[in-house]
Parts: C-alpha cells; structure tokens; sequence
C-alpha cells in the first residue's frame, strides 16, 4: 500500500518488519508475571520529582525551628548535662560541694546520685599515668567514661603545683585503678603536645608542671570515689575536694 | 502496508479502539496484539524486540485494577511509549552501544530484519515522532486522538509531526 508520504511508506514497512509471537502464549505468560497493585493509570515515565513548593518548605523549616526550642526549653537532666560539661574557666565550678572532706583522704564516699559525675577541677592530670587514664577511658571498674578538658587561659592559677602528683581515684569496689606517678608518657602524649597546654605556658613536655585541667569522671549506677593523697597537703587535697562538683 | 494487512493468527477487527473496562482477557489481546506490535516496532529502538515491549505493557495491564481502564489499546500503547522513553533514558543506550562495539552490528550475531532506508528511521527520529508520524500517516488517527494517547496537546502533536518530517525529509535528501 502506498502511502502519501515517504516517510509513512518507511514507517509502515518498518513496522510490518520482524517476528511475531503467539499471542495466547504471550498472554499467559503475562498473566503469570503479572502481580495485582493498585496501579490506577499507565505506567508512568521516570521524571525528576518536582521541586518542593516554597510555602511546604517554609513550613518544614518552622516545623524544625519550633521542635528545638521546645527541646532547649525542657530541663536538661543528668544525662544530657554529662553531655557536654563546661569547659573550664579561671575560676573553678563549685555548682555543688557534695563530697564531705573525710572522703577525701580515704573513706569511701557515697554519692548521692548514680549514675553521677564528678568534676575534678584544676586536677593535674599531668600526673596520672597513661594505664589509669586508659582504665578511665574504656570504662573499667565502673567508670562510664572521662573526659579531660584543658584551661586554654595562660594565666589560670594551679591550686597545688607540682605536689599534687599522688592524686589517685579509688572506686567503690577498691579496685584501684592501676598506674603510678608520675606518668610522663602521657603528659607527653596527651598534655604536652595539647595547644591549650602550651598556651597555659607554665609547664614542660615531661609533665612535671602540667597544671590547670579538668578531670571529670563519669561513675556507674551506685559508684562512689575516693580520693586518696600521697605527697599532697591536706589543706590542697581538701580544697580540691571542695571544689568537686557532682553534676 | 496497514496494520490490518499483517498476518495474525487471528483476524484483526479495524475501526474503533477496543474498550475494555476489565483488565485485557485473552481474546481481546489475541485481536489487539498484530496493531500493537506493529507500534511497538515503529517506537522500539533498534536492540530491542518489539514483542517483548508488547509483554511488558500487557503485564502493567493485567496489574491493574478492574475497571481501571477505559481504553485497553490506548493504555497499552501509552505504556509501550513510556517504557521506551525509561529504557532509552537509562540502560537502552549504554546496552546498544556496548553491542555495536562488540560486533558492529545493530543486533548481537544478527543482521538488521529492515531495509537500509527503514533503518534510517530509527536513527533520526526519536520514539516519541516515530509514534506521531505512524499514527497518523498509517493508521490515519485524527490528531486527537494522537495527542490523548501521547498525553500532549493537538498542537504539540502537529508541531512535532511537522517537525520530524522536516528532519526525515532533509536526511532523506542527503542521502
């Protein structure tokens, strides 16, 4: 048949061209493919999803700006002050003195909370040894987890000076965290390579100085600590512990 | 050559689209399928057997609720379009091409089942002006009709007709 058209004449032996099926086969095959859904009209062709309309998304973003502030304005608990401490300024954190000084020198104190953490200010951990600070970290006798954090302020004043180097921290369970002092692999390690502890510019590498930081350790349900003093005034020790804020 | 001309294993019934308010039952396919293949030649690139596209619209059918389409024939072939469009846009033509460099033909270990000049077709034109030019220079289907089963306005459609035209009749006058 001729068609009006080259082109119409080309279609129409282009689609008269190739192999054909049975249709009956055709048809119960794609009966046993076919899966029921809840289609509605022809398949439709992969497009690109049209942009979202700017009043939905206004509306998305007051939807995530009202949830904040409503998050911000619940009271914050135990868990989610532990969060985030407060870094340390000039002067220390005296929020809660909840340890009596007989706990300081070797009774076991009970702490009220639990889980609890306890801040330490203006601890020089520079003294703590690496196996201690690693005890700390990965939980062990109780511990949650600690965190140290530096006084990048130059002039903050150390309470103690070189001789709180016996500072020690038994747990509850008298298992005492193990390591010696002083622990200058550490300091070097974690202390004296810090910028803050450069910029405190009142201490060296080795350690033997290194001043002005915060120890705050994170206990387990029914912890309690107990600071031990070797080498350490009393009055030093005893003023830490005053100090020591229990979040 | 009309679609109605090309052997079937059943008579083709010519006239008005077939309206099914069921999905397709086995008969009706039987009678619909020589046109559908036929549009799915014309639409299907050159890789691609039309047959297959043919299935695959008929399975979208048979998963479609009852009572769901108004037109079997109209719902199959948009479904073919729409397909070839998805295929060409991803797979189609980075499998077409791996094929012509591995053997440099247009189908694997096979010659082309067209003509030269036919072949051409599928060359110039895209799927979407192949189908316009077919429905209405061979099946002779009024320009609305087109446009609703392509989903555009009569307008497009005559423009797009016009304009694959212009492009085969100036590749034809090249060669």
């Amino acid at each position: 048949v001729e068609h009006d058209s080259p082109v119409g004449d080309l279609l129409a032996r282009l689609a008269d061209s190739g192999p054909r099926r049975d249709p009956v086969a055709m048809y119960e095959r794609a009966q046993g493919e076919a899966v029921p859904s809840y289609a509605t009209s022809p398949a439709p062709s992969r497009r690109r999803p049209k942009a979202m309309p700017l009043v939905v998304a206004a509306a998305c973003v007051l939807a995530i700006a009202c949830a904040v502030v409503l998050l911000q304005s619940q009271p914050t608990g135990l868990d989610s002050g532990a969060e985030k401490p407060p870094s340390p300024g000039p002067t220390p954190p005296t929020v809660q003195v909840s340890l009596p000084p007989g706990c300081v020198l070797s009774a076991a104190c009970d702490l009220p909370r639990s889980p609890v953490r306890v801040v330490l200010p203006w601890v020089p951990v520079g003294y703590l040894k690496a196996p201690f600070r690693d005890q700390l970290m990965s939980g062990r006798n109780g511990v949650v987890s600690s965190e140290i954090y530096y006084a990048a302020e130059p002039d903050v004043p150390s309470p103690s000076g070189p001789v709180a180097r016996a500072i020690r921290v038994v747990l509850s369970d008298n298992r005492v965290p193990t390591g010696q002092l002083p622990g200058a692999d550490w300091v070097d390690d974690h202390i004296g390579s810090h910028p803050a502890r450069k910029d405190a510019g009142t201490g060296t590498a080795d350690g033997q100085s290194a001043n002005v930081s915060t120890l705050i350790v994170d206990l387990g349900p029914g912890g309690s600590l107990t600071f031990i003093g070797q080498g350490l005034p009393i009055d030093d020790l005893v003023k830490m512990a005053e100090r020591a804020a229990v979040l | 050559v009309t679609p109605t001309d090309m052997p079937t294993t059943t008579e083709v019934t010519s006239g008005p689209e077939v309206a099914l308010g069921d999905p397709v039952s086995a008969r009706d396919f039987v009678r619909l399928y020589p046109r559908l293949r036929a549009f799915a030649r014309v639409i299907v690139d050159a890789d691609m057997d039309p047959n297959d596209l043919v299935h695959d619209a008929l399975v979208a059918v048979l998963q479609t609720r009852s009572g769901q389409i108004e037109n079997a024939e109209q719902y199959l072939r948009r479904t073919m379009l729409n397909r070839v469009r998805t295929l060409r846009r991803s797979a189609g033509n980075q499998r077409r091409h791996l094929r012509l460099v591995a053997d440099g033909s247009n189908r694997a270990g096979e010659a082309p089942d067209y003509p030269s000049d036919v072949g051409a077709l599928l060359e110039v034109l895209t799927p979407q002006e192949r189908a316009v030019l077919y429905l209405l220079d061979v099946e002779r289907m009024p320009v609305a009709e087109v446009a609703s089963l392509i989903g555009d306005s009569a307008v497009a459609i005559r423009s797009r007709a016009s304009r694959a035209r212009r492009k085969m009749r100036r590749h034809l006058e090249e060669e």
